[in-house]
């Protein structure tokens, strides 16, 4: 199968600014796939330029194997919702959604099945009279939603469209814009700076910084095996062991920290002894070792430390271990019965197994 | 109820006027009073007891008006004049607003300051201007004559098109903050929106941008029509003899016949047209809009 829009070496100057740098990408029909990023790495761009708001100045754009790079907006056929929804104050909600079917001469009656079927679709039936600003926030995302899709588009571009409501509508909506992308058979480009929204939704994540894509993948594979320290930072919570390589054996590498303490990862191939590198471990991914955890003798890496803080966060505790001076590592366990001994400053002893331990360089 | 009982009884046992709260309000309240008072509400008074009373109360001068026809076609020149000198500021005006509206913000506040400068000149002296550049061997003329456009110089000064020009170029930054300040308020992404959705840049104008700024135009055309009404040193200055508004009239009244009882009769004339403009103004597009509750 052919890929639906491709990005292919696409470059965005503003001013002496990088703010897209050589990007290539490559989406297939029915994908939903995220840009994901801190502000100012780019993906709004790749969106605009996705949109035609912007032209790139090198690379081009391909829809269905045709040159869209610089075609106007207009001409595309691409769908999008905006951030702050740009909902025509002035015209009523099914004026809003007739928007796009009137600026393709769809005829009247079409019109007015199409916009009906489209508030049904967003769940907002008999709102066609109202005005945008007789709506609340979540109704206003909605309603942009069912004007971007009313004229069937080959490709949605969604620009950060949940970032201004609450948390609880947010978790809502997430899984609506999901069950609508799959039953509509659509392919979504999104835009968020919310790993959690980008991780839920997406089939494949682009991490974007600094107008490079990072890492393109899958969410378990970028949240399981991130490439760099950035990934590993932005997706997700780490601890972080700076050290340097030391011996590597048949199957593990050894990491040692200024402080001395030694850490085992899975054999790094590449372990030149004496090179900086950084261990990154989930806080989920290490235990509190007890007399009654099974095997425990497995766990390669067990550090005896003591417990500065503990951090009640819901489902989970987070104790903050400090290992030696200025090594502190967060350990998460769940909320249970089991969990109740640990007092603030208290000895504790920890440990993570070989694979759950990541060297980045 | 009881808590409001226990507090209002320590006014009354110190008893002085300056410790009610009602009567600070209204000492704050004084001096904007005094102001209206003496600003409006005393002179358009004795306007108007001077056109009605000499010393009996009388219609006369009222009725004078009515029956002369002279003042009747000057009131609707006045009209005239005022209906399309708005029309051409807002032709000029709109697209400045339009244009500064897109401008980096660097060029637009060159062009912002550039305008609110214009309302530091001297009407005279802008008009003055007009007169250097319009007249028989002023510049358009000696231009157009030197290109070999046109063999005698075209009459500019003196006529509805030197009065239209001269109006026109005063009213065009009261025009252009208004409509300035609406689209200011109206986000840029509803222009992107409308293009992504399909439509084409002429269909985003009309159908977007042109009916979100209309308040704007609606509050600047009011603005500059109501001046419009009352003005007099363009049209004494750029006018011809058949391009006199009725404020020239009241001038003509007032300095040259002194017959104040009927230049006040002119003026409370004008004051009415002004006010029907305003009222049919507020009727359809509302006058909040004016000071910039803008209804979204």
């Amino acid at each position: 199968m052919g890929y639906q829009l491709e990005l292919i070496n696409v470059s965005k100057l503003f001013g002496d600014v990088r703010a897209v740098d050589d990007v290539s990408l490559s989406i297939q029909h029915g994908e939903f796939l995220t840009l994901l990023g801190p502000s100012g790495s780019g993906k709004t761009t790749s969106l605009n330029m996705i949109a035609g708001f912007e032209i790139p100045d090198r690379g081009e754009i391909l829809l269905e194997n045709e040159d869209i790079t610089t075609v106007a907006p207009n001409d595309r056929g691409i769908g999008m919702v905006f951030q702050n929804y740009a909902l025509f104050p002035h015209l009523a909600v099914s004026d809003n959604i007739a928007f796009p079917l009137k600026m393709r001469k769809t005829p009247g009656h079409t019109i007015q099945q199409a916009v009906r079927e489209a508030l049904e679709l967003v769940k907002l039936p008999g709102f066609g009279s109202r005005y945008p600003h007789q709506l609340s926030g979540g109704q206003q995302q909605r309603i942009a939603l069912a004007r971007a899709i009313v004229y069937k588009p080959k490709i949605l571009l969604m620009d950060e469209p949940l970032g201004a409501l609450d948390k609880k509508l947010r978790d809502h909506m997430r899984l609506e814009i999901k069950h609508l992308q799959e039953s509509l058979d659509i392919t979504v480009i999104y835009v968020t700076h919310d790993q959690e929204e980008a991780l839920t939704m997406s089939d494949r994540i682009a991490i974007m910084n600094e107008g490079k894509i990072i890492q393109l993948d899958t969410p378990v594979a970028l949240y399981e095996s991130p490439a760099n320290l950035f990934v590993a930072d932005f997706i997700g919570e780490s601890n972080f062991l700076k050290g340097q390589f030391a011996e590597t054996d048949d199957v593990r590498t050894a990491v040692e920290t200024a402080e001395g303490l030694k850490v085992w990862v899975t054999k790094f191939n590449q372990a030149a002894p004496g090179e900086a590198v950084s261990v990154a471990v989930r806080p989920e991914k290490i235990q509190i070792l007890t007399a009654d955890v099974p095997d425990a003798n497995n766990i390669a890496n067990q550090f005896n430390g003591r417990i500065e803080e503990i951090i009640y966060v819901g489902e989970a505790r987070i104790y903050r271990v400090s290992l030696a001076p200025e090594v502190l590592v967060d350990v998460k366990v769940q909320s249970g019965p089991s969990a109740q001994n640990f007092k603030v400053g208290g000895d504790i002893t920890i440990g993570w197994r070989i694979r759950h331990g990541l060297a980045l360089t | 109820m009881e808590a409001a009982e226990n507090i209002m009884p320590v006014e009354s046992a110190s008893g002085s006027l300056w410790h009610r709260p009602a009567f600070k309000q209204f000492i704050l309240v004084v001096p904007a009073l005094l102001a209206l008072f003496l600003l409006f509400v005393y002179p358009i008074s004795s306007i108007l007891i001077k056109s009605l009373f000499s010393p009996e109360f009388t219609l006369k001068h009222y009725l004078y008006f009515l029956k002369t026809p002279l003042y009747s076609r000057v009131l609707w020149i006045t009209f005239q004049i005022s209906v399309l000198s708005t029309l051409s500021a807002l032709v000029v005006g709109y697209p400045i607003a339009y244009v500064l509206r897109r401008a980096r913000p660097g060029v637009r506040n060159f062009f912002l300051l550039a305008i609110t400068l214009s309302f530091m000149i001297s009407l005279l002296v802008r008009n003055y201007s007009w007169i250097i550049v319009l007249q028989r061997s002023g510049v358009v003329n000696s231009v157009l004559t030197y290109l070999g456009l046109i063999d005698s110089p075209f009459k500019l000064l003196h006529n509805k098109l030197g009065v239209m020009v001269g109006m026109t170029h005063i009213f065009v930054p009261y025009i252009v903050f208004p409509i300035y300040s609406v689209m200011m308020g109206i986000d840029l992404n509803l222009e992107k929106a409308a293009q992504n959705l399909g439509a084409s840049r002429w269909q985003t104008f009309w159908r977007i941008s042109f009916p979100l700024s209309l308040p704007g135009i609606g509050a600047g055309a009011l603005l500059v029509f109501i001046m419009a009404l009352g003005f007099f040193i363009t049209p004494a200055l750029l006018g011809g003899r058949k391009e006199q508004m009725i404020s020239n009239l009241i001038q003509i009244q007032v300095v040259d016949l002194l017959n104040w009882p009927f230049a006040s009769a002119l003026s409370v004339i004008l004051l009415l047209a002004t006010l029907v403009v305003f009222a049919i103004y507020n009727r359809y597009l509302g006058v909040e809009r004016l000071w910039g509750g803008v209804k979204t």
